[in-house]
């Protein structure tokens, strides 16, 4: 079965220069395991292709249920070049959450 | 154990609230560390407007109205509201509230200087930022580090009532009250660690209540009984209470974002202090609006330290016009056609142009569902480039755009004038070595 990742996880980003940092938190301790096996590095950085350049580096922090994404070229040259009306990517944090995530085993 | 509260609201809430604030809780510390980039390109742009500007402007007066109840309660406040001009805001204040002692914390004008850590065979930025340094050094406006505990702990023990620093600031602000009062020195990394946390838990938009989570929109800090406010003990413990007690909304889901927000690797969070590492933190909540954070761990800091640069960068113009249904997508659509085929046409030097259409992607981008059948879209242009008079031409081809495109019922240029100066706000990482700070205390 699939769910939208915003059923599983909260997220928030900030930006870095020309990098976007999205922290992912599984809303439910149990279900961290999902997250860990379903949002691999290489489907954030399809799931975002045409939005950013790539790559994306991934870090756990199991012990806040946590995954932090590090997602490099995101920003159209980081906040002061951006020409993007979203000039922060605060929106992407929120676009991760749309993922289909498949829950089953 | 000492107490610090987050200050970044001041500038709305006037005078009044923070009294009421200081009056309420018996804190030790405000801590201002709250400005973003997007902040710091507004303080840059005023400062480029005139020299004397360039710091949170509303700042004085607050000092102004603050410094008996500052004096009368000894609570020191520690801010960057000196934005890209400290000294200019530390002068300010002192001319309003004479009687405050007042510390400026600067660092060395590192503007000169960029090219050297290239020259030493370090990165002299991050690799996606590409700053060649060769060429730009006429271009930058400002370079700021981030400091260490080190400047602002002199500065509170010269006896500063009032600490005045410049953008980007940081946790050190939190750590420098913490190593004034318990005496951590290295190696005491992990407890170093702890208080670098604090200050990040004390740092940004006060997100520790209103996430802005799913469902989490109120309250938020906008209600002072929202505020965070940091319990530090000497041990390194930290507890975190919201200024209204359990209406505050401060739970282990909202350290632990707050915590990861704008982090890379968890292991290793760099501050000029201190590594820190967040993968052995236990967050409790230990009782209702009241979460305890254990298990700080800490390590040396790395050999390069992160600065701040801005540079000026080009032109750029934005056109937003806004269309109704029916048809609203097409007409917005057929519109971007019609402006890239001119633009293309006349040749203009330009670096970049990008379209959102706002009501379908600006948030999402590819993520963003389709409809079959939009109300209203607005379509915004922005263009940039190195050359004003190509940007201004731009201006006008979107000003005809509105007027003889297909029909937008509504249209608006950015702001007074029809293009903006680019401001280009980046990181880049120098040797340690290379930072030195200055503390002034202005009596």
């Amino acid at each position: 079965m699939k769910v939208r990742l915003a059923e599983l996880a909260h997220a928030c980003s900030e930006t870095w220069g020309d990098q976007l940092r999205i922290a992912v938190i599984a809303r439910r301790r149990e279900d961290y395991e999902i997250l860990c096996r379903q949002l691999t590095p290489e489907r954030v950085n399809a799931f975002f292709a045409g939005q950013i350049r790539g790559p994306v580096e991934r870090y756990a922090a199991p012990n806040l249920a946590a995954l932090n994404f590090v997602l490099h070229g995101a920003l159209g040259g980081g906040v002061g070049l951006s020409l993007r009306t979203d000039a922060e990517g605060r929106g992407l944090a929120s676009a991760l959450l749309r993922m289909e995530i498949e829950v089953g085993r | 154990m000492i107490r610090l509260a987050n200050a970044a609201l001041l500038t709305v809430d006037g005078p009044a609230d923070a009294l009421e604030l200081i009056e309420r809780t018996s804190i030790d510390y405000l801590i201002w560390d709250c400005q973003g980039q997007a902040e710091a390109l507004e303080l840059t742009r005023r400062y480029l407007l005139d020299g004397s500007r360039g710091y949170i402007e509303e700042f004085p007066e607050i000092v102004e109205s603050l410094a008996p109840k500052l004096r009368e309660r000894a609570v020191r406040l520690l801010s960057a509201a000196g934005g890209v001009n400290p000294l200019a805001c530390a002068r300010e204040v002192r001319r309003r509230a004479p009687g405050v002692s007042v510390a400026v914390v600067t660092a060395g004008d590192l503007t000169g200087r960029i090219d050297a850590p290239a020259a030493k065979g370090c990165p002299s930025a991050y690799p996606d930022t590409a700053v060649a340094s060769n060429g730009i050094r006429d271009q930058v406006i400002w370079v700021s580090p981030e400091l260490g505990a080190e400047a602002f702990e002199r500065a509170l023990a010269a006896g500063a009532q009032v600490v005045i620093t410049g953008w980007p600031a940081g946790p050190a602000l939190s750590l420098a009250a913490a190593v004034l009062r318990f005496g951590w020195r290295p190696p005491d990394w992990n407890r170093m660690a702890a208080g670098a946390l604090a200050g990040r838990l004390l740092a940004g938009r006060a997100r520790l209540t209103g996430l802005g989570c799913a469902g989490r929109y109120e309250p938020n800090p906008l209600d002072p009984s929202c505020r965070p406010i940091v319990e530090l003990y000497e041990d390194g413990c930290t507890e975190i209470i919201g200024a209204g007690g359990a209406a505050g909304r401060i739970d282990v889901l909202a350290v632990s974002l707050q915590l990861l927000a704008g982090v890379a690797d968890p292991r290793a969070v760099e501050t000029p202090d201190c590594t820190a590492d967040l993968t052995h933190l236990e967050i409790k909540e230990r009782e209702a609006g009241r979460v305890r954070i254990t298990g700080a761990r800490g390590r040396a800091p790395a050999e390069s330290t992160r600065v701040w640069m801005a540079c000026r960068a080009g032109w750029k113009v934005t056109g937003a016009l806004l269309y109704c249904w029916p048809e609203a997508l097409e007409k917005a659509r057929a519109a971007d056609r019609i402006f890239r085929r001119r633009i293309e046409r006349l040749g203009l030097a330009l670096e970049e142009m990008h379209t959102d259409y706002v009501g379908v992607n600006a948030c999402l981008g590819p993520a963003a569902p389709t409809v079959d059948d939009y109300p209203e879209i607005e379509l915004r242009i922005r263009v940039r480039g190195r050359d004003r008079q190509a940007a201004e031409r731009c201006a006008r081809e979107l000003a005809a755009l509105a007027r003889f495109g297909p029909p937008c019922v509504m249209s608006s240029f950015g702001g007074s004038e029809p293009v903006e100066e680019v401001i280009d706000i980046r990181p880049a990482l120098v040797p340690r070595t290379e930072i030195a700070s200055k503390v002034e205390v202005v009596e």
